[in-house]
């Protein structure tokens, strides 16, 4: 070690090596430090406080027109007092369709947070990526506290979800019991860990013009086969306005159509043990026969890549004359090209030979174990899925999402435009994914893995419907065999 | 016997251990080893602790949202060789890696030739170039998935008003245009990288060498191959190999692309991997086991890279 002049400061009190070994040991000791106290906090997690059990807001907010119609009993109050005061929330949805939707959520959280004190925030994000954030969020154990779900990943995130049985009780008393659809997708076993909301609907959207042109006879009747409805496509796309399905990897409407179509053919994912994959039907082949023979002269034949937005974008832009969609298509066409609006014709799903189905399944929200602010969730919840809230939440849609109970379904938004009736009228043909059995974590595998609509997919690329409903049914043994 | 006072004992204790302490830290390696230690540190962490955890995540059956999968040992990896969409991915893989990158080295190489010629707004030009490299992919992604859009790309518009074709072109609609598609899109993104590197180096091509070669009746060709080419093969190397393992690993583009279709007919095994461990299905074993099977691949690659730039420090 050096003990000449140049190599000391501060009067020879410090000497280089000094300050090098200074360097490194201030530089390792946070990181290390940081390190261990990471790991220890990992290893015995300190218990997050609790609020104490909660009470609804006392103040109900005034009800709205649809509301006033049919008054519903308000929130019952739980017993024991809260202190919420301060406490943090943030809830996680997808994207609407309406936007209006998200900034009614927004307000209401707002006046959430006036009467209760909590701090609640709300993001939205697209569909496709609600479900990674939400398999993320509860991978790390952090993230938002509520989170809207589809149908279906209530079993996926069954040991990540608290258990709302008594704000679903509360509902039930007031609405009435929940439709069967619902119960197939939201109950897990016999345990309701989210709370129902119901579901977008999808019926067929026409251009009352486009099958004039095409010759069929009352376009206010449109055709309610599915064979019907190849052959007037083929005379549409004759005139320039085809029929326009989506067969990418989506997650509206493309299944919208293949399970409908399945279904209405006489097959299904699995039977009603299931296990037994049911899926490789002679029907169902004849009627994808069928589909394929009609595939390049009815359809628009770029539908291989389409996602759930491209066939809104092209019913709008007058390039198809017949789609599947939600109520997006009219409702957008309502603001931006009422002439359009004007020349739309919904109607319910086609029938085949084995009967009239369309894909339903409820959406739900559910509070994550891992919140810190599990009163708070609960506390919101109660009060938001309460009628006077959330018939605000579907009258802001209007129509666009399907009560889960009958209770709200004579309410004057649903009534008040005829041409949104079919929407409404689809629930009664509602069938979950995974029928004949439940809409479980297998069937939600089946769902996120395509496999319905890349047989479409498959079938169509390849002109062989043996073997890709061979493939499909090949690859449903391996989830629902296993 | 006298007993020591107690204050001098626990006095001289920490002196000693102040000592011990340092002179431990006056030891070179000692001192080496605490200075790498955050760079280790940080290596540990967010590098070999999820790949061992991968790994060990590939040998269980884990999903998302239940608790730790139990050891299944290699099913996983047994599986994946029965599945035919997986074979599909390592077929889309390879194709995605190796037809793109000879285009950007070829393109990339045109482009830095043509800007180290000498004309106006050369430095403009030079700064655009880099435009799609530094975009976000997931941004550039979009302004393609706009492109290729079934109902309203602009090629198609144009196409079909110049009466070239009669209905819209998809892009993304069968497999042989999906991935012509996203090789493309890759190609655009990927070549501003070859072109700035191999830019670089031509700008350490001595110019003496080029005068001496054209004295000696090189024409440009000769002088390309004889004298410029040598100069930056170490370049053209290491460029090559980075955009493989970049290739590989991609994932952006072809989500938000194609998100694997139609018909899981255009995934690499980024994307099939979210698709089964994380966008969906839940499965994280065998997600993990789909990344992992590119895992001998880059080791390969990485190998022969380091091995390269090994060989040129020596």
């Amino acid at each position: 070690m050096t003990n000449s002049a140049e190599g000391r400061w501060l009067g020879g009190k410090l000497s280089r090596r000094a300050l090098v070994r200074g360097i490194a040991l201030g530089m390792a000791t946070p990181i290390v430090g940081g390190l261990l106290a990471a790991c220890g906090q990992q290893a015995t997690p300190t218990p997050a406080p609790q609020p104490t059990p909660t009470a609804a807001p006392a103040q109900q907010p005034t009800p709205t027109a649809a509301a006033a119609a049919t008054p519903a009993p308000a929130a019952t109050p739980t017993a024991t007092p809260v202190v919420l005061k301060g406490t943090k929330l943030n809830i996680l949805f997808g994207t609407f369709f309406v936007p209006e939707t998200q900034d009614l959520m927004k307000q209401q959280l707002q006046e959430f947070g006036k009467e209760t004190g909590v701090e609640a925030t709300i993001d939205f994000i697209n569909w496709p990526d609600l479900q990674p954030k939400i398999s993320a969020a509860v991978q790390a154990g952090a993230g938002p506290d509520i989170v809207g779900m589809w149908d279906t990943w209530p079993s996926l995130y069954k040991e990540a979800l608290v258990d709302v049985q008594d704000i679903v009780e509360q509902r039930m008393k007031g609405e009435g019991d929940y439709f069967d659809w619902v119960k197939k997708t939201v109950l897990v076993g016999d345990q309701w860990l989210s709370i129902p909301i119901g579901a977008p609907t999808s019926a067929q959207v026409f251009r009352k013009s486009a099958l004039q042109q095409a010759g069929w006879p009352d376009p206010n009747n449109p055709p309610d086969t599915w064979e019907d409805l190849f052959k007037i496509g083929v005379e549409m796309k004759k005139n320039g306005m085809p029929l326009g399905q989506a067969f990418g990897h989506s997650t509206g409407d493309p299944p919208s159509f293949c399970y409908a179509f399945m279904w209405a053919h006489g097959a299904m994912e699995v039977e009603a043990d299931g296990k037994t994959v049911a899926f490789n039907k002679p029907q169902f082949v004849e009627g994808m026969k069928l589909f394929l023979s009609y595939w390049k002269q009815a359809f628009d034949e770029t539908g291989l890549s389409w996602d759930d937005a491209t066939n809104n974008r092209a019913f709008l832009a007058g390039q198809i004359g017949w789609t599947f969609n939600g109520s997006s298509i009219y409702i957008a066409a309502k603001k931006q090209a009422p002439d359009i609006a004007e020349d739309i014709v919904h109607h319910i799903y086609p029938k085949g030979p084995a009967g009239r189905f369309n894909n339903l399944g409820s959406w739900s929200v559910g509070i994550l174990k891992y919140s810190k602010n599990i009163a708070g969730a609960k506390a919101f919840l109660e009060w938001w899925t309460a009628p006077e809230q959330f018939r605000k939440w579907l009258e802001i849609q209007q129509g666009y999402q399907v009560a889960p109970t009958a209770y709200y379904l004579n309410d004057p938004y649903y009534k008040s435009d005829p041409k949104l009736v079919p929407y409404v009228e689809a629930a009664k043909y509602g069938r979950n994914k995974g029928y004949a059995g439940l809409g479980n974590e297998k069937a939600a595998e089946a769902f996120a893995r395509y496999i319905v609509v890349d047989t479409f997919a498959r079938a169509i690329q390849s002109g062989n419907a043996e073997e890709a409903i061979q493939w499909g049914a090949s690859e449903l043994q391996k989830i629902y065999g296993a | 016997m006298t007993t020591a006072p107690a204050g001098t004992v626990t006095q001289a204790v920490p002196l000693r251990l102040r000592e011990r302490v340092r002179h431990w830290l006056d030891s070179e390696p000692v001192l080496a080893y605490l200075f790498m230690s955050p760079g280790w540190l940080i290596l540990l962490l967010f590098m070999s602790y999820p790949f061992f955890l991968g790994i060990w995540i590939s040998l269980t059956d884990r999903t998302v949202g239940l608790p730790s999968g139990e050891f299944v040992g290699f099913r996983n990896y047994a599986e994946l060789l029965r599945d035919r969409t997986f074979h599909l991915t390592v077929m889309n893989t390879f194709i995605y890696g190796f037809v793109t990158v000879p285009f950007k080295l070829v393109l990339g190489l045109l482009l830095a030739l043509l800007l180290n010629q000498a004309f106006p707004m050369r430095n403009v030009l030079r700064a655009a170039l880099l435009l799609p490299w530094i975009v976000p992919t997931a941004l550039s992604s979009l302004a393609w998935l706009m492109l290729y859009d079934a109902v309203l790309s602009p090629f198609s518009w144009l196409l079909k008003n110049w009466g070239l074709i009669e209905s819209n072109i998809a892009f993304l609609g069968t497999r042989t245009n999906a991935i012509i598609s996203l090789c493309i899109a890759n190609i655009w993104r990927g070549t501003p990288f070859f072109a700035v590197a191999i830019l670089a180096g031509l700008q350490a091509v001595p110019q003496e060498l080029h005068e001496a070669a054209a004295i000696e009746g090189a024409n440009r060709v000769q002088r390309f191959l004889a004298v410029t080419l040598p100069v930056i093969k170490g370049i053209l190397v290491i460029t090559t190999l980075f955009s493989i393992i970049w290739t590989f690993a991609d994932f952006q583009l072809v989500y938000v692309l194609t998100k694997g279709g139609p018909a899981n007919s255009t995934h690499i095994f980024g994307t099939y991997a979210w698709q089964i461990g994380i966008g969906g299905a839940g499965k994280l074993g065998i997600g993990a086991a789909i990344s992992l099977y590119m895992f001998p691949v880059l080791a390969v690659l990485s190998a022969i890279l380091l091995r390269y730039v090994r060989s040129q420090e020596a």
